[in-house]
């Protein structure tokens, strides 16, 4: 049984991200294990296997990053002791140090990674990506929505191929730490990659010991290879 | 003044010109903005300028009002076809204004972008705005529904009248602090059948705070009478309620302020179309059509924007309910709708382009459509086509639809011939403008 804690599955439920929920659970399911996914934030972290924090508005990122602070020292144990760790959408940015906010006002972050976060809302970003990752061969594809810049002094999850990284003049994007996966992209990214979601499937069974046998997601793939040509050929 | 003159010279002939082509009315605006920038603060307006702006519902409200005005007498016109920038409300203005800048006719209704009525404001105030809702749509130009609350804020001039609807909790929010709001409200549970919760919720919680919101009762997405108990934030007190659905006669209710009460007969009588008829009611109210009179106009209002089309599929009734592309709000309406027909239901979805007007592979939205309530006993056969039908499939996967009525094909022909095929019942096809000309073109002839 993999236990999945999901925070603030209605408060950072924009750009449809708890499909990313939906993709692990169908995946695993599939490979014949049970998940089960949590809701309430709990006082202790360390029954789950996997921590998931999806996008939300700017609003919606301080509320989550205020309640979640109390909760930052156990965080900071599971992230060293190499839980499966998920953030898609803005949910990076309250893991960070700060957040400078556009009327100049300092958001203190839960400071579990070496990041800053700048808003700028007169210039929003939004673009269809591509990246690569060392992870695995296969393209990333999906969406950034974000209205800030991120310098990020940490070893990246993917290279921008096309597209936007951390910010305007960072060829990267995102972080990996231990088995922390941080991006922005949205798409859900889980649903958008198969590779990507059979990566992080393989460090679940291998922390729970395990064995990880493929799964094939046929409709996932296929859609994948449609988003990617589109994009590659820009249209 | 010269600059003026020849802008409208330009945006008329532009116009007239490209009406015989069959082009679009954005140009002409465009060249007249290029020839006088500031032309819309030069010309001058009629009294009755009335603007309309939200996520859904805005070309719908438009057409209610424009027609009804026509049938009270009032010279009027709109922008019918949705150019709803500031270059199209260029041509619509201009192209009736006399050459010395006069506007001619008695009133104007312009349907206006959320993102652009800002643009468009700076240069004259509409006496009345009316803001429908504030719902996720078109994510990847507007970022989310908070974004654009912040951005319609700043198109609110202290001069004009707001007409907001008081059941969604952003939009209630535009009118905090601002003498010159009335409301409008539809009652809650005064619709049959039960309300489900859909795949997201921005109704959890207070849009403005992030405190929990408490709901008295909800018609439909975040529309209903709610309370914030942290910030204040509440349905504010409104003017003009819907207070009673009569399914039997297709007619509802409205109670005014003062106890008087008028009984509107509505073409559709679902719950968004129901606050569309309620907010061209308020508007044409304030504009001065006395009551009687203007629910008379409003009740023999007949649709022609083509959200509905019936036609014939190989023997089966069929329907073409044209929905937004990126806005799941406007696709769960269309589910709800299918669910509600025949005993014997077949739905097909078709995402073949994103936008129209961009490119974009952004399908994120589509989980936020509840799909599952396609799992009714009632629904026997899914079709998903078009270019993003594997995506729609992988989210059809995740939903747990029986895999075995389920069928996906890219190519829209082929996917006719499925069709033609596997059919069952009654039919219903789900897509959006973007996409309306190539399905009729296949699954029309």
């Amino acid at each position: 049984m993999v236990k999945i804690l999901h925070l603030f599955n209605d408060l950072m439920n924009l750009y449809g991200e708890n499909g990313n929920m939906k993709m692990l659970q169908m995946r695993l399911k599939m490979g014949g294990i049970a998940a089960e996914i949590e809701t309430k934030m709990p006082d202790n972290l360390s029954d789950y296997d996997v921590i998931y924090i999806g996008s939300g508005t700017e609003r919606s990122l301080y509320a989550a990053c205020e309640s979640l602070k109390p909760l930052a020292g156990r965080l900071a144990e599971r992230i060293a002791n190499g839980a499966v760790i998920l953030l898609t959408g803005n949910s990076l940015e309250m893991f960070g140090k700060r957040i400078v906010l556009n009327n100049g006002r300092v958001l203190d972050g839960l400071g579990l990674l070496e990041l800053e976060t700048k808003e700028n809302f007169e210039q929003p970003v939004t673009s269809d990506c591509v990246f690569d990752c060392d992870l695995f061969d296969e393209k990333v594809v999906g969406f950034i929505n974000k209205s800030t810049e991120l310098s990020v002094a940490e070893k990246p999850l993917f290279s921008v191929d096309f597209g936007i990284g951390n910010n305007r003049n960072d060829k990267f994007e995102g972080v990996l730490r231990e088995n922390l996966f941080a991006t922005h992209l949205i798409g859900p990214v889980m649903a958008k990659n198969p590779a990507f979601l059979e990566t992080i499937t393989k460090r679940i069974l291998a922390n729970k010991g395990v064995a990880y046998e493929e799964v094939f997601l046929g409709n996932a793939r296929k859609a994948h290879e449609v988003t990617l040509q589109a994009l590659l050929n820009g249209r | 003044m010269i600059k003026v003159f020849l802008a409208i010279i330009v945006c008329k002939w532009l116009r007239s010109v490209g009406k015989v082509f069959g082009r679009g009315s954005s140009l002409p605006g465009k060249i007249a903005l290029k020839i006088c920038p500031e032309v819309l603060s030069k010309v001058k307006l009629c009294e009755n300028v009335v603007a309309i702006t939200g996520s859904n519902g805005k070309t719908s409200t438009t057409e209610l009002i424009c027609d009804t005005l026509q049938k009270c007498e009032i010279d009027v016109v709109c922008n019918r076809e949705g150019s709803n920038q500031i270059e199209g409300v260029t041509t619509l203005i201009l192209c009736n204004c006399d050459l010395r800048g006069r506007f001619k006719k008695q009133a104007i209704v312009m349907e206006t972008d959320e993102r652009f009525a800002r643009k468009i404001f700076e240069f004259f105030a509409p006496k009345y705005y009316i803001i429908t809702n504030i719902f996720r749509d078109q994510l990847t130009r507007n970022r989310h529904p908070e974004w654009i609350f912040d951005v319609v804020k700043k198109s609110i001039s202290k001069t004009t009248r707001l007409i907001l609807n008081a059941d969604d909790p952003l939009v209630s929010a535009l009118g905090q602090g601002c003498e010159n709001a009335t409301y409008y409200s539809v009652d809650s549970n005064i619709f049959l059948g039960e309300r489900i919760r859909e795949i997201y919720d921005d109704g959890s919680f207070c849009p403005i705070c992030k405190w929990p919101l408490r709901y008295e009762g909800r018609n439909f997405g975040t529309l209903g009478k709610f309370t914030c108990e942290n910030c204040g934030n509440k349905s504010q007190h409104s003017s003009f309620t819907v207070t009673c659905v009569d399914a039997e006669n297709k007619a509802v209710k409205i109670s005014g302020d003062h106890g008087d009460e008028h009984v509107i007969k509505v073409q559709n009588l679902n719950p968004h179309s129901v606050y569309n008829v309620l907010a061209a009611f308020v508007a044409c109210f304030h504009i001065g059509v006395e009551g009687d009179k203007l629910a008379g106009a409003l009740s023999s209002h007949v649709s022609t924007s083509g959200r509905l089309t019936e036609f014939d599929f190989c023997g089966h009734r069929a329907t073409l309910l044209i929905s937004k592309h990126e806005n799941p709000v406007s696709y769960d309406r269309s589910i709800e709708y299918a669910l509600n027909q025949g005993q014997e239901v077949a739905v097909a979805i078709v995402v073949n382009k994103i936008s129209r007007k961009y490119f974009t592979s952004e399908t994120s939205w589509l989980w936020d459509i509840n799909f599952e309530k396609l799992k009714a006993f009632k629904i026997k056969k899914i079709f998903l086509i078009g270019r993003y039908c594997y995506d729609l499939a992988t989210r059809f996967d995740c939903a747990g639809v029986e895999g075995n009525k389920v069928f996906v094909e890219q190519d829209l022909e082929r996917a006719r011939e499925i069709l033609e095929r596997e059919a069952a019942g009654e039919l219903f096809i789900i897509t959006c403008f973007a996409d309306k000309q190539d399905v009729m073109k296949i699954f029309g002839k």
